[in-house]
């Protein structure tokens, strides 16, 4: 299981728990990921059978693309926060503000 | 004249921008399509991820943004469909790199002492082959029209005979040089063998790699290939710079953990071969055949995505007339029935069936 996969699944489970649906860019910005990062694991995860997917709306509209919302199945989401909470716990991905390094004075 | 020379030059610069951002999204819309269809082929998951990476691209905020993250998505959808092409479709859910209890190839078996531990070999990953190949290539094609141009005819034609058939025999050797050059890991040492003619076979006791670093260029994240370097105790030594080894990663973390935690490698191959005893073994030495059908599948792929992108036939960009004049819509959110506009244009004109 990649890093990727771990961020996905965890942005998943916690949709689950607040009982959300996620489309895809909101997986990429909650997940901190690249988009072809995120649909990677959601190949993966929809090859096992892990997450369950529909379209917003459900019926084709030629003006403007559906959305797709994902959703983990029941079993999976227990699977999925046993195996996490198993990790060793991870610090969200650091983000260094641009230039901070510039304005703090050596002391 | 100068100066209007300049101001000229800014309002055309201005227009430049404005439409850029303005061609951005819609170019951004088309890309993943198309990074969708390189990705998954004819499949039915391509339909669906051509819609649904439409509507994220929509959702994505900043016009350059969306950009960047579409040229993305086609570039690891190619890497992907590439090396899935050249690795074959998966065969095993373990890969190659992660077998363990293998057994060590003719090749290599004959430079190991019979109590050492044969722990892997690995090739080098095929990009080292394509560079060689590309550069032959390209000599040549450069060679061609220059003996074209300043040699007389009567001997030109015997010459570009010549840089033809010497190319093609520089590009087997190339290749047979590479189908059996071999990175060896055993629990003492790690060995390099490499040569057609002249054989060079070369080592560094693990005891004695005092630093073992790689590095991977931006093509080398995309493919997953490397660049090992090894300090020894020794200062001149064969295996100091290993060039585009295949999983560097994982590589190194096979070697680092044969230095430190022999035993726990040990136990991963017990574990390995008890779980492979009802099964017939898998591990077969790797012949040249190999090698042809990987060639023959990559170039496979690479006709086929050009003929899914070409029956698939892009649409002429269509620059906004009212690109200028139009009010400021920089802020995306607010731009909403814009972006609407555009989609409903671009679906129109795209759509594969007519």
């Amino acid at each position: 299981m990649t890093a990727a996969v771990v961020d996905v699944l965890s942005v998943l489970v916690q949709a689950y728990d607040e009982r959300r649906e996620v489309n895809g860019w909101q997986i990429i910005s909650a997940a901190r990921r690249s988009g072809a990062a995120v649909y990677g694991a959601l190949d993966n995860l929809e090859d096992v059978g892990w997450v369950e997917a529909r379209w917003d709306p459900p019926e084709p509209n030629p003006a403007k693309p559906r959305r797709r919302l994902y959703t983990l199945t029941g079993a999976a989401a227990r699977t999925a926060r046993d195996g996490l909470a198993e990790l060793p716990l991870r610090t969200p991905r650091p983000r260094p503000a641009l230039g901070a390094s510039l304005l703090r004075t050596a002391s | 004249v100068k100066a209007i020379l300049a101001l000229l030059g800014t309002i055309a610069l201005g227009i430049a921008v404005n439409e850029l951002s303005d061609v951005s999204p819609w170019l951004a819309r088309k890309l993943v399509t198309v990074s969708a269809r390189i990705r998954y082929g004819d499949t039915a998951r391509s339909e669906v991820r051509t819609e649904e990476l439409t509507a994220v691209i929509a959702d994505r905020p900043g016009k350059v943004l969306k950009l960047g993250t579409a040229l993305w998505f086609v570039a690891t959808a190619l890497a992907a469909r590439l090396s899935r092409a050249a690795a074959g479709e998966a065969e095993s859910d373990t890969p190659s790199f992660l077998r363990m209890g293998e057994l060590p190839s003719e090749l290599v078996a004959q430079y190991l002492f019979p109590t050492e531990l044969f722990r892997g070999e690995w090739r080098r990953h095929w990009i080292h082959l394509a560079k060689s190949w590309a550069l032959t290539l390209l000599i040549a094609s450069l060679a061609i029209p220059a003996v074209h141009g300043w040699i007389k005819p009567t001997y030109a034609n015997w010459l570009t005979l010549a840089i033809v058939l010497g190319g093609l025999t520089f590009m087997a050797f190339r290749g047979a040089g590479w189908y059996l050059n071999r990175f060896v890991l055993s629990n003492r040492r790690l060995m390099y063998t490499e040569g057609v003619v002249r054989r060079r076979v070369g080592m560094m006791p693990l005891m004695r790699v005092v630093d073992l670093r790689y590095e991977q260029s931006g093509l080398g994240r995309m493919l997953n290939y490397g660049t090992f370097f090894l300090e020894s105790v020794s200062r001149v030594s064969m295996l100091r710079r290993i060039v585009d080894l295949p999983s560097p990663n994982e590589l190194y973390l096979r070697v680092v953990e044969e230095m430190y935690e022999p035993e726990a490698v040990e136990a991963r191959i017990a574990a390995a071969q008890s779980d492979e005893t009802d099964e017939p073994s898998t591990a077969t030495a790797p012949d040249a055949d190999m090698i042809v059908a990987a060639v023959a599948r990559l170039a496979a792929a690479v006709t086929e995505i050009s003929a899914t992108l070409s029956r698939w036939n892009l649409p002429v960009p269509r620059t906004p007339s009212d690109g200028v004049s139009r009010p400021e819509t920089a802020n995306d959110a607010s731009g909403n029935h814009i972006s609407e506009n555009h989609l409903a244009t671009s679906k129109q004109v795209t759509d594969p069936r007519g």
